[in-house]
């Protein structure tokens, strides 16, 4: 009986054994996450929330595609949209509901890069490390503001007034419903955002955030607000004395593009290439867009590809990782500014100035580089020639053919169907169920 | 476990015995003759018993002063015998369908079915054992009042969503606990390769062969012992225990066939022609000038062998008993290629190491393979395609390459060389020493374990269209679960009152890891191991895990048989919270046994008249280990530079989800029990709930949890059974189980909906899972009608017309309620209105039950009603408006000019008006009724077997689906495209879902 007794208790104190450690609540963690409030701390940690921004700017991978490239080719003249969702559909027949769950994906994913980028600078000028240097700190905060400059450019030319948010979100309640904000109020943030990032940024890295890629920025924003002087000189400040376009191949003239690695990738050559190729071919060029390339230009092979050799629809070749399938490891980048928009813009601002020797001259650097003949800009030609020139130049590198439209008043002439009602994309309905401070825009007054 | 208890605690009392005064022995057998094994055997008033052997025999030792025997067992009156002179005492015992004296298994304990307070539904094994079927969830259905099931597919091996007494909670789970044998397990989709929608189930992992029997505490009183976890109802399972006597030795086998119930009629190659022109102007557009004339789905359906074959041995002796069984399920799904197998072991042991003390365990192994196919919601699933590419399309090029458009993948080829094969290993245990301290008083200390170990291997050689150079998925998941219970308990019996007090902690422990790995750039297809890829795209890994802390009580007081007292109290600390990491959890409920009262007995109307009465609070902590936390994320890289980003915008105070129960309920049995039921009110209101309350995305996140919100269930429950005919021959025993449950989202944040899926929209005042969208309102047959009606952009003949309801949210800010602006002449958001609900109001099934010597028919029918789906199918497949195919149906009823019939619109590019869009044309009536199983047995008599060595043989043949009544258009209305549980809040939703099988069932029942 004793020796039972004994036994009892060695079998119970064996059970109680691990109970010791489940004890504490709190004695457990997450391995790959840290509690928000210390998470950047020092040199290295601030680099990485750097990193973190670039992160959000690559978005997921069909938010990347919808919010710089797909969305805004297909609700213009350059692309038609071929996939199966319904909600891109909307865009391609310019009936974009309030509820597109596609819109409002690319709505938030640009918040989402904004509230990264007001973490940062709100916690990295608390940092305490020797090892980061003032100017490397400024550069950073550089890099953070031009992000949220980016960000706040694309909302605000596709949504017209939206919320300006400028602290990181910490808690929830009103504080939360931040009311629409004029673009005016959106464009004068943009621009103190890069006069900060021109001034300070330090990298020279293609891939992230330079001074000239700020300087490049603030030329298109002055065009964009047609303050055709700030624009001239931006785009001067980025050329400098002496650019010559030629010596670079084309796309190869790249300011600032989103790099992708294999282990980081994108599968935009999955939306954009041939089901020949792995793709399954949602955004086809179109038919129009086709037409539209003059006699020998060399660009021609290398953004589409219509000879019906490899496939039988007519592709985009500016995505074509295609070996990556749908991985997710394709590299293409997503150019985002090149010296070859910055001379247009030059050339736009001085034509509009009546500098047309000046404007000539960068104009012909671009066609120069394509292998066509000059050609001479006039008061009554430069606003076609130029947006014309954008559209090939840039073709289905991100929004600029149905921004460029409309900035010109050209929308409704050259896009079927287009009304003034389609100048903004709607402010997605759940934004304002769940904001009561929002309004609505006129998108939805056709 | 039930009889085993009442073993065990006999012979832990009879050692106390006196010396014996006489020696009673005798045989006990049921009406038929056939002896009952393992019946137990009592002398009235003292603690001496013992249980018959193989052949219904017994020998008691009878004390002195003990003069009657009391005879129990399972499903049978139990009877009181007086002794008489003889030492030769048979007893005839007497089917009790009522099961009144039944033990059923509880919280922690178990009770004999007169003593339940609460509500609790019970499944035997005997009632499933012939369903041909993979889980234990599939038991459940239609044979517990209440309790919803819904198998969101016919793929093998998937989820299966179960609800009790309806939907509670909005973004934590709605699915109840799962306890086997005292171990909480672990439930859940743990593969991270997606296929589009049907993921896989961890519950499968339990062969229902080893099932003994299931209890379902659907009262918040029952359930109220398990605390926090109980808000959504708990499922006890117990295995099968060894017996005392001589070893039993059974085979179990049975092997059928199982077919597709339905085809879609689509076009044929000619009239897909037709629709290119319609739409293109070009009969050859795209893919109409290929030269296929394939049909695809007789491409991937097949007529698949299912085979399910268990041996086992239970016996022992008065010390020691064990029961071990060995099983293989194989089972084939209907679209080639899939395929769920399920080995399964299991050994249940109990041994007396003295008077005081005995130890146990039951341990079950699975080792799982569910070959995997792609699905539902996904451009490269095989039925998906199958559905929605044209007949013209070949199976094979003339090169010998898959034929194939549009980028998708060609449904051959997806059920032949795509490889994704998940493989389970599974261990469940419980390990339990009970002592006895003093008489009555006796500590029990349990100790359980869940491990799971599921790995995922996935290969898409580059002949996919998913894949250009071969693509490699490693996947891994490691959950452990364990948790040590104590537990003491004190019974007691004094003059007519009995009383039975437990208390008791608990600690469990939970923690997974997980890696992922995906590689492409594979030399050829005849490498698929993960070195021979070039390029690693994926290597991911993390952990997670929560500890949870308890400490519960509970007691019942009985008296007189009349009246009964159940109070219950636990408290749990969750990991998961961080400010209030403790919920208190309440339970009490009474009943009233009328019948035992004079006044009652003496009218001799009823056999058993019991009201039951109950309240009770229970918890809901189903939400992400860490999500209570503000994070901020590693893993978030720019050119594989390490990033960090804010991942989660937690709250600090968030705490349990409550749900507050009211339960009423009566049993009774009258004509000498021939009719008996009960029936079930209820009341839930679920409050503070675990809600992902939307927030304005400019905060860069778009959901904070919070306890926000109300949800409120009621219902009636009714379990009638009747023995219309009862014979020296034949029998009939019918039984009707009828659950309606009313549910309705009381309050959500702001009055802020959700929407979720593709059609379902959470609001307050409508229940979980309405559906909402345009209504459609004819189709216009000319230009006067378009210009007649109200601007809807897009619009011309042949279009639906799409009802102008409202000019917007009225003052409340929400579209859909009763203050809505009236109608503005405009077609848009704004007339979007509830258009369905997809969770059904009614539910239950009746079975029949024929016997004649040992012939039996059983049939039981399953039946939902008032209910919608919302049929997302038709937006592609009768959108008429690009490369989709289209059914036969719409194609040759679409509108193609004035006068046409109203059925289907006309076929147009690209769907200017969206006739496609959110509306009742995708809503359907789900209501059906089926013959789930019908089974006809032959248990051949004892006179037969003779001396051959057999004690038992059954054989029997099982239908299964055999036929349904539905007005539903599509495969199956029983359909789930949402059941992974990431939507649940989005039921009865079908897109492109593998649908369920129709199968008949060949078996035999052997027993040495």
């Amino acid at each position: 009986m004793k020796r039972l007794n004994i036994m009892f208790a060695v079998l119970i104190a064996g059970l109680m054994f691990p109970a010791c450690d489940a004890v504490n609540l709190d004695d457990i963690n997450p391995n790959t996450s840290v509690p928000a409030d210390g998470a950047i701390n020092n040199a290295a940690s601030a680099q990485a929330a750097i990193n973190g921004v670039y992160d959000e700017l690559q978005m997921t991978t069909t938010n990347h595609l919808d919010a710089y490239l797909g969305l805004a080719q297909i609700y213009s003249d350059e692309a038609i949209f071929t996939g199966t969702f319904p909600t891109r559909f909307e865009f391609n027949n310019l009936n974009v509901t309030t509820s597109n769950t596609t819109n409002a994906n690319v709505f938030t994913e640009f918040y989402d890069i904004i509230n990264t980028a007001n973490n940062v600078l709100e916690l990295l000028p608390k940092v305490d490390d020797p090892s980061l240097s003032e100017g490397l700190r400024n550069s950073f905060l550089g890099e953070a503001r031009f992000a949220r400059a980016l960000s706040y450019f694309y909302l605000t030319n596709y949504y017209g007034d939206v919320p300006l948010v400028l602290t990181p979100t910490r808690e929830v309640g009103d504080v939360l419903n931040v009311p629409n904000n004029t673009q005016a109020d959106i464009y004068a943030q943009i621009i103190s955002d890069l006069e900060f990032a021109e001034a300070n940024l330090t990298t020279s890295d293609t891939k992230k955030a330079t001074a000239t890629a700020a300087s490049a920025f603030l030329a298109r924003v002055y065009l964009y607000l047609e303050d055709w002087g700030n624009a001239l000189s931006s785009a001067e400040a980025v050329l400098g004395a002496d650019f010559d376009l030629t010596t670079f191949a084309y796309m190869a003239d790249e300011i600032f593009y989103l790099g992708f690695t294999p282990a980081d990738g994108n599968v935009l050559n999955f939306w954009y290439g041939p089901s020949e190729l792995g793709g399954r071919h949602d955004i086809e060029p179109s038919p129009k867009f086709l037409t539209q390339y003059e006699e020998g230009d060399i660009r021609r092979d290398l953004t589409v590809d219509d000879s019906y050799e490899v496939a039988t629809v007519p592709y985009v070749v500016k995505y074509d990782d295609f070996s990556a399938g749908i991985s997710g490891a394709a590299t293409d980048p997503i150019m985002l500014f090149r010296y070859a928009e910055t001379l247009l813009i030059a050339a736009e601002a001085a034509a509009e100035q009546g500098d047309f020797d000046k404007a000539n001259g960068y104009y012909n650097q671009v066609r120069a580089r394509a292998g066509l003949e000059d050609k001479t800009l006039d008061a009554s030609n430069f606003v076609d020639l130029i947006l014309q020139e954008r559209l090939i130049e840039l073709a289905f590198e991100g929004a600029h053919r149905f921004l460029d439209l409309r900035r010109r008043g050209r929308a409704t002439t050259e896009i079927e169907g287009y009304q003034s009602c389609h100048d903004f994309w709607p402010i997605p309905q759940r934004e304002i169920d769940r904001n009561p401070n929002l309004s609505q825009n006129n998108c939805c007054n056709c | 476990m039930k009889k085993l208890l009442l073993v065990l605690s006999l012979v832990v009392m009879g050692v106390y015995a006196l010396s014996a005064q006489r020696t009673i022995s005798g045989k006990v057998t049921d009406e038929s003759g056939e002896a009952l094994i393992g019946a137990t055997v009592l002398v009235k008033g003292t603690s001496s018993g013992t249980v018959t052997d193989i052949d219904g025999n017994y020998t008691i030792n009878v004390p002195e002063g003990g003069n009657t025997l009391i005879f129990s067992y399972t499903g049978f009156k139990t009877s009181e015998v007086e002794i008489g002179p003889s030492d030769e005492l048979d007893v005839v015992m007497s089917f009790d369908a009522v099961g009144l004296e039944d033990v059923v298994v509880i919280g922690y304990g178990s009770q004999r079915r007169k003593d339940i307070t609460g509500s609790v539904a019970s499944v035997s094994s005997e009632s499933i054992r012939d369903e041909a079927g993979v889980g234990i969830q599939t038991a459940l259905r239609g044979r517990a009042p209440g309790v919803t099931v819904v198998q969101s597919s016919g793929t093998p091996g998937a989820s299966i969503d179960v609800r009790v007494r309806g939907s509670s909670s909005i973004t934590a789970s709605n699915q109840p606990l799962y306890v086997i044998d005292g171990v909480p397990v672990i439930s859940g989709n743990f593969a991270q390769t997606g296929v589009g929608g049907q993921g896989i189930n961890a519950l499968a992992d339990l062969n229902p062969n080893e099932i003994e029997s299931i209890e379902v505490l659907k009262d918040a009183s029952s359930a109220a012992i398990y605390g926090s976890r109980g808000g959504n109802g708990v499922v006890l399972i117990t295995t099968k225990k060894g017996k005392a006597g001589k070893s039993v030795v059974s085979l179990d086998a049975s092997y059928g066939f199982q077919e597709r119930a339905k085809k879609i009629e689509l076009i044929n190659a000619d009239q897909y022609r037709e629709q290119m022109e319609t739409l293109f102007g070009d009969p050859m557009a795209l893919a109409g000038a290929l030269e296929g004339n394939t049909d695809w789905q007789d491409e991937i359906f097949q007529t698949a062998p299912i085979q399910d074959y268990t041996f086992s041995i239970n016996g022992g002796n008065e010390k020691t008993r064990f029961y071990t069984s060995l099983s293989l399920l194989d089972n084939q799904g209907i679209i080639k290629k899939s395929q769920f197998k399920r080995y399964s072991a299991r050994l249940n042991l109990d041994h007396v190491v003295s008077d005081k003390f005995t130890i146990g365990m039951n341990l079950g192994y699975t080792n799982s393979r569910n070959q995997r196919i792609r699905n539902d919601n996904n451009i490269f699933g095989a039925l998906s395609v199958s559905i929605l590419w044209p007949a013209t399309i070949p199976v094979f090029n003339d090169d010998g390459s898959y034929g194939g458009a549009f980028g998708w993948d060609n449904p051959v080829a997806s059920t032949t060389i795509y490889e994704n094969l998940v493989t389970t290993n599974r261990l469940i245990g419980s390990f339990f020493g009970k002592y006895e301290i003093v008489s009555g008083l006796s500590f029990k200390a349990n100790v359980g374990v869940d491990a799971l170990s599921l790995r995922e291997e996935v290969f898409e050689p580059s002949q996919l269209q998913s894949s250009n150079t071969g693509t490699a998925n490693l996947g891994h998941t490691d959950n452990l679960r364990w948790l040590t219970e104590y537990t003491l308990t004190y019974q007691k019996r004094f003059g007519q009152s009995s009383l039975t007090a437990l208390i008791g902690a608990g600690f469990q422990v939970d923690e997974r890891t997980q890696e992922f790995i995906v590689k492409t750039d594979f030399p050829t297809d005849d490498f698929s191991g993960l070195t021979a890829g070039a390029s690693p795209t994926t290597v991911d890994g993390d952990f997670t895990g929560d500890r949870l802390q308890s400490y519960f009580a509970n007691v019942n007081y009985s008296f007189a048989d009349k009246y009964i007292l159940t109070a219950t109290f636990r408290t749990d600390g969750s990991s998961r919270f961080v400010n209030d990491q403790f919920g208190y959890f309440p339970g009490a409920s009474a009943a009233w046994r009328i019948s035992n009262e004079d006044f009652m007995s003496a009218s001799g109307l009823f056999d058993d008249l019991k009201l039951r009465v109950g309240w009770g609070q229970t918890g809901n902590n189903n939400i992400d280990n860490f999500r209570a936390r503000q994070l901020y994320g590693g893993g978030n890289n720019y050119l594989d530079a390490p990033g960090i980003t804010p991942t989660q915008l937690g709250n600090p105070d968030l705490k349990w989800e409550t749900t507050t129960q009211f339960n009423a309920g009566i049993d009774f049995a009258i004509l000498d029990s021939r009719i008996f039921g009960s029936v079930d009110y209820y009341n839930k209101l679920t409050e503070d709930l675990l809600l992902n309350r939307p927030i304005p995305t400019t905060s860069g996140f778009t959901s904070v949890p919070q306890n926000i919100g109300e949800v409120q269930n009621t219902g009636v429950e009714l379990s009638l059974s009747a023995l219309p005919v009862v014979g020296d021959g034949f029998n009939w025993e019918f039984t009707l189980n009828a659950a309606y449950n009313k549910n309705e989202i009381l309050k959500l944040y702001n009055n802020q909906p959700i929407d979720v899926g593709f059609a379902t929209r959470l609001a307050e005042g409508q229940p979980i899972g309405a559906f909402f969208g345009w209504v459609t309102d004819g189709i216009f047959q000319n230009e006067q009608e378009v210009e007649a009606h109200a601007d809807q952009p897009g619009a011309a003949p042949g279009d639906y017309r799409f009802m102008d309801i409202s000019g917007g949210a009225g003052p409340d800010g929400v579209l859909g309620t009763a203050d809505d602006l009236p109608p503005d002449g405009v077609i848009n958001d704004a007339d979007r209105t509830f258009i369905g609900q997809g969770l059904p109001s009614w539910t239950g099934g009746f079975t029949n039950i024929f016997s004649y010597k040992g012939i039996e028919l059983n049939t039981f029918f399953q039946f939902v009603a008032d209910v919608d789906i919302y049929n997302n199918n038709l937006e592609f497949s009768e959108g008429m408006h690009n490369v989709f195919n289209t059914t036969k149906r719409a194609w040759e009823g679409r509108w193609q000019q004035e006068g046409d019939d109203e059925d289907f619109p006309r076929a147009v590019a690209n769907d200017p008006n969206n006739n496609r869009r959110n509306s009742t044309r995708n809503v359907e009536n789900g209501a059906f009724m089926r013959l789930k199983v019908a089974t006809l047995s032959y248990n051949l008599p004892k006179s037969v077997l003779g001396n051959s060595g057999i004690s038992k043989l059954r054989i029997y043949v099982t239908g299964q689906n055999l036929f349904t009544i539905t007005d539903y258009s599509w495969f199956d209305p029983e359909v789930n495209t949402f059941g992974d549980g990431d939507t649940e809040t989005a039921p009865g939703t079908d897109f492109l879902t593998f649908p369920q099988a129709r199968s008949v069932i060949f078996g035999v029942n052997l027993g040495f």
